[in-house]
Protein backbone atom coordinates (compact mmCIF):
# COMPACT_ATOMS: atom_id res chain seq x y z
CA UNK A 1 0.00 0.00 0.00
CA UNK A 2 3.00 2.64 0.78
CA UNK A 3 4.54 1.69 -1.99
CA UNK A 4 1.52 2.68 -4.40
CA UNK A 5 0.97 5.75 -2.17
CA UNK A 6 4.87 7.05 -3.25
CA UNK A 7 4.28 6.22 -7.26
CA UNK A 8 1.06 8.29 -7.08
CA UNK A 9 2.71 11.51 -5.01
CA UNK A 10 5.78 11.09 -8.02
CA UNK A 11 2.82 10.74 -10.97
CA UNK A 12 1.69 14.07 -9.03
CA UNK A 13 4.97 15.89 -8.78
CA UNK A 14 6.37 15.22 -12.45
CA UNK A 15 4.91 17.73 -14.42
CA UNK A 16 6.18 20.21 -12.01
CA UNK A 17 9.40 19.40 -11.77
CA UNK A 18 10.04 18.07 -15.52
CA UNK A 19 11.57 21.71 -16.68
CA UNK A 20 13.66 21.93 -13.55
CA UNK A 21 16.84 21.16 -15.14
CA UNK A 22 16.20 24.87 -17.00
CA UNK A 23 16.47 26.69 -13.75
CA UNK A 24 19.41 24.33 -12.33
CA UNK A 25 21.57 25.30 -15.64
CA UNK A 26 20.23 28.82 -15.01
CA UNK A 27 21.92 28.78 -11.28
CA UNK A 28 25.18 27.08 -12.40
CA UNK A 29 25.86 29.74 -15.60
CA UNK A 30 25.23 32.31 -12.63
CA UNK A 31 27.38 30.36 -10.48
CA UNK A 32 30.02 30.74 -13.52
CA UNK A 33 29.96 34.40 -14.02
CA UNK A 34 30.09 34.70 -10.29
CA UNK A 35 33.56 32.89 -10.36
CA UNK A 36 34.65 35.03 -13.35
CA UNK A 37 33.73 38.19 -11.86
CA UNK A 38 35.82 37.32 -8.70
CA UNK A 39 38.73 36.25 -11.30
CA UNK A 40 38.78 39.76 -13.01
CA UNK A 41 38.53 41.22 -9.58
CA UNK A 42 42.53 39.56 -8.50
CA UNK A 43 43.61 39.78 -12.29
CA UNK A 44 46.56 41.58 -12.13
CA UNK A 45 46.21 42.65 -15.69
CA UNK A 46 50.12 41.49 -16.76
CA UNK A 47 49.15 37.55 -18.13
CA UNK A 48 48.18 36.98 -21.17
CA UNK A 49 46.63 34.29 -23.40
CA UNK A 50 47.54 33.82 -26.88
CA UNK A 51 48.60 37.91 -27.27
CA UNK A 52 45.16 38.91 -25.49
CA UNK A 53 45.51 40.20 -21.98
CA UNK A 54 43.32 37.39 -19.70
CA UNK A 55 40.90 39.98 -18.10
CA UNK A 56 39.50 40.96 -21.63
CA UNK A 57 39.17 37.77 -21.98
CA UNK A 58 37.36 37.10 -18.95
CA UNK A 59 35.20 39.87 -19.35
CA UNK A 60 34.10 37.94 -22.84
CA UNK A 61 33.09 34.94 -20.45
CA UNK A 62 31.02 36.81 -17.68
CA UNK A 63 28.84 38.95 -20.72
CA UNK A 64 28.32 35.77 -22.01
CA UNK A 65 27.01 33.70 -19.17
CA UNK A 66 25.19 37.34 -18.67
CA UNK A 67 23.53 36.33 -21.81
CA UNK A 68 23.46 32.66 -21.91
CA UNK A 69 22.15 32.95 -18.10
CA UNK A 70 18.97 35.53 -19.04
CA UNK A 71 18.05 32.92 -21.68
CA UNK A 72 17.80 29.74 -19.44
CA UNK A 73 15.78 32.63 -16.88
CA UNK A 74 13.63 33.49 -18.94
CA UNK A 75 12.72 29.91 -20.39
CA UNK A 76 12.13 28.50 -16.79
CA UNK A 77 9.88 31.55 -15.80
CA UNK A 78 7.96 30.61 -18.56
CA UNK A 79 7.06 27.12 -16.82
CA UNK A 80 7.31 28.57 -13.02
CA UNK A 81 5.89 31.26 -11.20
CA UNK A 82 8.50 33.92 -10.29
CA UNK A 83 7.30 33.36 -6.28
CA UNK A 84 8.83 29.66 -6.45
CA UNK A 85 12.26 29.98 -9.13
CA UNK A 86 13.34 33.66 -7.74
CA UNK A 87 14.09 31.78 -4.24
CA UNK A 88 15.23 28.55 -5.51
CA UNK A 89 17.74 30.48 -7.01
CA UNK A 90 19.41 31.16 -3.99
CA UNK A 91 21.21 27.59 -4.43
CA UNK A 92 23.48 29.07 -6.29
CA UNK A 93 25.35 30.12 -2.54
CA UNK A 94 25.91 26.62 -2.53
CA UNK A 95 27.51 26.20 -5.75
CA UNK A 96 29.83 29.44 -5.09
CA UNK A 97 30.48 28.32 -1.72
CA UNK A 98 32.42 25.20 -3.12
CA UNK A 99 34.02 27.18 -5.96
CA UNK A 100 34.86 30.15 -3.67
CA UNK A 101 36.81 27.39 -1.41
CA UNK A 102 38.39 24.79 -3.87
CA UNK A 103 39.19 27.97 -6.76
CA UNK A 104 40.50 30.97 -4.43
CA UNK A 105 41.02 29.26 -0.92
CA UNK A 106 38.02 30.57 0.92
CA UNK A 107 37.32 29.73 4.09
CA UNK A 108 33.49 27.69 4.75
CA UNK A 109 32.60 28.89 8.14
CA UNK A 110 30.23 27.17 10.71
CA UNK A 111 27.62 29.84 9.95
CA UNK A 112 27.82 29.30 5.83
CA UNK A 113 27.22 25.70 6.40
CA UNK A 114 24.20 26.07 8.86
CA UNK A 115 22.38 28.92 6.24
CA UNK A 116 22.98 26.67 2.98
CA UNK A 117 21.00 23.75 5.29
CA UNK A 118 18.45 26.18 5.92
CA UNK A 119 18.61 27.12 2.63
CA UNK A 120 18.37 24.09 1.14
CA UNK A 121 15.15 22.75 3.69
CA UNK A 122 13.14 25.99 2.96
CA UNK A 123 13.82 24.53 -1.41
CA UNK A 124 12.12 21.22 0.19
CA UNK A 125 9.07 23.50 0.83
CA UNK A 126 8.93 24.79 -1.98
CA UNK A 127 9.26 22.06 -4.26
CA UNK A 128 6.66 20.36 -2.36
CA UNK A 129 4.17 22.94 -3.35
CA UNK A 130 1.82 22.07 -6.16
CA UNK A 131 1.02 25.68 -7.53
CA UNK A 132 4.63 26.65 -8.24
CA UNK A 133 3.53 26.03 -12.13
CA UNK A 134 2.15 29.19 -13.54
CA UNK B 1 24.36 62.09 6.29
CA UNK B 2 26.65 60.42 3.55
CA UNK B 3 25.88 57.08 4.76
CA UNK B 4 22.29 58.08 4.23
CA UNK B 5 23.32 58.48 0.84
CA UNK B 6 24.38 55.05 0.41
CA UNK B 7 21.27 53.77 2.01
CA UNK B 8 19.41 55.08 -0.99
CA UNK B 9 21.11 53.76 -3.21
CA UNK B 10 20.99 49.86 -1.87
CA UNK B 11 16.88 50.59 -1.62
CA UNK B 12 17.25 51.73 -5.15
CA UNK B 13 19.33 48.85 -6.24
CA UNK B 14 16.71 46.31 -4.02
CA UNK B 15 13.49 47.83 -5.54
CA UNK B 16 14.14 48.03 -9.39
CA UNK B 17 16.04 44.74 -8.92
CA UNK B 18 12.27 43.46 -7.97
CA UNK B 19 10.63 45.82 -11.02
CA UNK B 20 13.05 44.08 -13.26
CA UNK B 21 12.05 40.27 -12.34
CA UNK B 22 8.72 40.96 -12.17
CA UNK B 23 9.02 42.63 -15.82
CA UNK B 24 11.24 39.62 -16.92
CA UNK B 25 8.49 37.60 -15.70
CA UNK B 26 5.38 39.43 -17.58
CA UNK B 27 7.63 39.09 -20.65
CA UNK B 28 8.39 35.30 -20.46
CA UNK B 29 4.81 34.55 -20.91
CA UNK B 30 4.30 31.30 -22.77
CA UNK B 31 1.83 32.10 -25.20
CA UNK B 32 4.14 34.50 -28.39
CA UNK B 33 4.52 34.09 -31.78
CA UNK B 34 8.14 33.60 -32.50
CA UNK B 35 10.60 32.13 -30.13
CA UNK B 36 12.76 35.12 -30.16
CA UNK B 37 9.76 37.25 -29.14
CA UNK B 38 10.21 36.49 -25.54
CA UNK B 39 13.69 37.96 -25.42
CA UNK B 40 12.31 41.35 -27.64
CA UNK B 41 9.10 42.34 -26.13
CA UNK B 42 9.07 45.84 -24.74
CA UNK B 43 9.00 43.87 -21.08
CA UNK B 44 12.00 42.12 -21.31
CA UNK B 45 13.88 45.13 -23.09
CA UNK B 46 12.93 47.29 -19.93
CA UNK B 47 14.14 44.35 -17.36
CA UNK B 48 17.52 44.30 -19.67
CA UNK B 49 17.65 48.62 -19.25
CA UNK B 50 17.05 48.47 -15.39
CA UNK B 51 19.45 45.46 -14.56
CA UNK B 52 22.24 47.61 -16.60
CA UNK B 53 21.25 50.74 -14.36
CA UNK B 54 21.06 48.60 -11.48
CA UNK B 55 24.43 47.21 -12.20
CA UNK B 56 26.19 50.72 -12.00
CA UNK B 57 24.22 51.86 -8.84
CA UNK B 58 25.32 48.85 -7.21
CA UNK B 59 29.36 49.85 -8.08
CA UNK B 60 28.10 52.97 -6.20
CA UNK B 61 26.83 51.30 -3.59
CA UNK B 62 29.45 48.67 -2.92
CA UNK B 63 31.67 51.98 -1.89
CA UNK B 64 29.75 52.80 1.13
CA UNK B 65 29.28 49.03 2.08
CA UNK B 66 31.50 45.48 2.86
CA UNK B 67 30.75 43.46 0.48
CA UNK B 68 29.17 41.14 2.54
CA UNK B 69 26.92 43.46 4.34
CA UNK B 70 25.91 44.53 0.50
CA UNK B 71 25.23 40.71 0.00
CA UNK B 72 23.09 40.37 3.12
CA UNK B 73 20.97 43.64 2.72
CA UNK B 74 20.72 42.58 -1.33
CA UNK B 75 18.66 39.15 0.32
CA UNK B 76 15.93 41.24 1.22
CA UNK B 77 15.11 40.89 -2.56
CA UNK B 78 14.33 37.20 -1.81
CA UNK B 79 11.56 38.64 0.40
CA UNK B 80 10.36 41.57 -1.72
CA UNK B 81 9.98 39.48 -4.76
CA UNK B 82 7.96 36.84 -4.16
CA UNK B 83 5.41 39.25 -1.89
CA UNK B 84 5.62 41.79 -5.73
CA UNK B 85 4.56 39.01 -7.40
CA UNK B 86 1.48 37.49 -5.22
CA UNK B 87 0.36 41.40 -5.18
CA UNK B 88 1.05 42.32 -9.24
CA UNK B 89 1.37 38.90 -11.02
CA UNK B 90 -1.76 36.99 -8.98
CA UNK B 91 0.60 34.36 -7.96
CA UNK B 92 -0.87 32.05 -5.14
CA UNK B 93 0.44 32.07 -2.02
CA UNK B 94 0.05 29.44 -0.69
CA UNK B 95 1.00 27.94 2.99
CA UNK B 96 4.11 25.80 1.51
CA UNK B 97 5.30 28.76 -0.73
CA UNK B 98 5.04 30.99 2.54
CA UNK B 99 7.08 28.58 4.62
CA UNK B 100 9.43 28.23 2.33
CA UNK B 101 10.22 31.96 1.12
CA UNK B 102 10.83 32.82 5.12
CA UNK B 103 12.62 29.62 5.72
CA UNK B 104 14.99 30.52 2.53
CA UNK B 105 15.46 34.38 3.54
CA UNK B 106 16.29 33.40 7.40
CA UNK B 107 18.90 31.01 5.51
CA UNK B 108 20.40 33.72 3.07
CA UNK B 109 20.80 35.93 6.28
CA UNK B 110 22.68 33.23 8.43
CA UNK B 111 24.52 32.61 5.34
CA UNK B 112 25.70 36.27 4.82
CA UNK B 113 26.86 36.86 8.41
Amino acid sequence: MMIDFNRVKLREMIPATSHLYLLIISIFIQAFGAICTKYAAISTGTTMFFGIRTEFIIYFFILGGMGLQVIFWQKSLKYYSLSFAYPFRSLVSFIVLIAAFILFGESITLLNVVGLAIITFGIFYLVKDKEILQ
Amino acid sequence: MTEMIYYILILVVIVFTSIAHLLLKKGSAPEQDTKLAMYTNPYSLAAYAIFAMVAFVSIYAMKGFDLKVFFALNSLTYICIPVLSFIFLRESCTRNKLIGIIVISLGVIIFNF
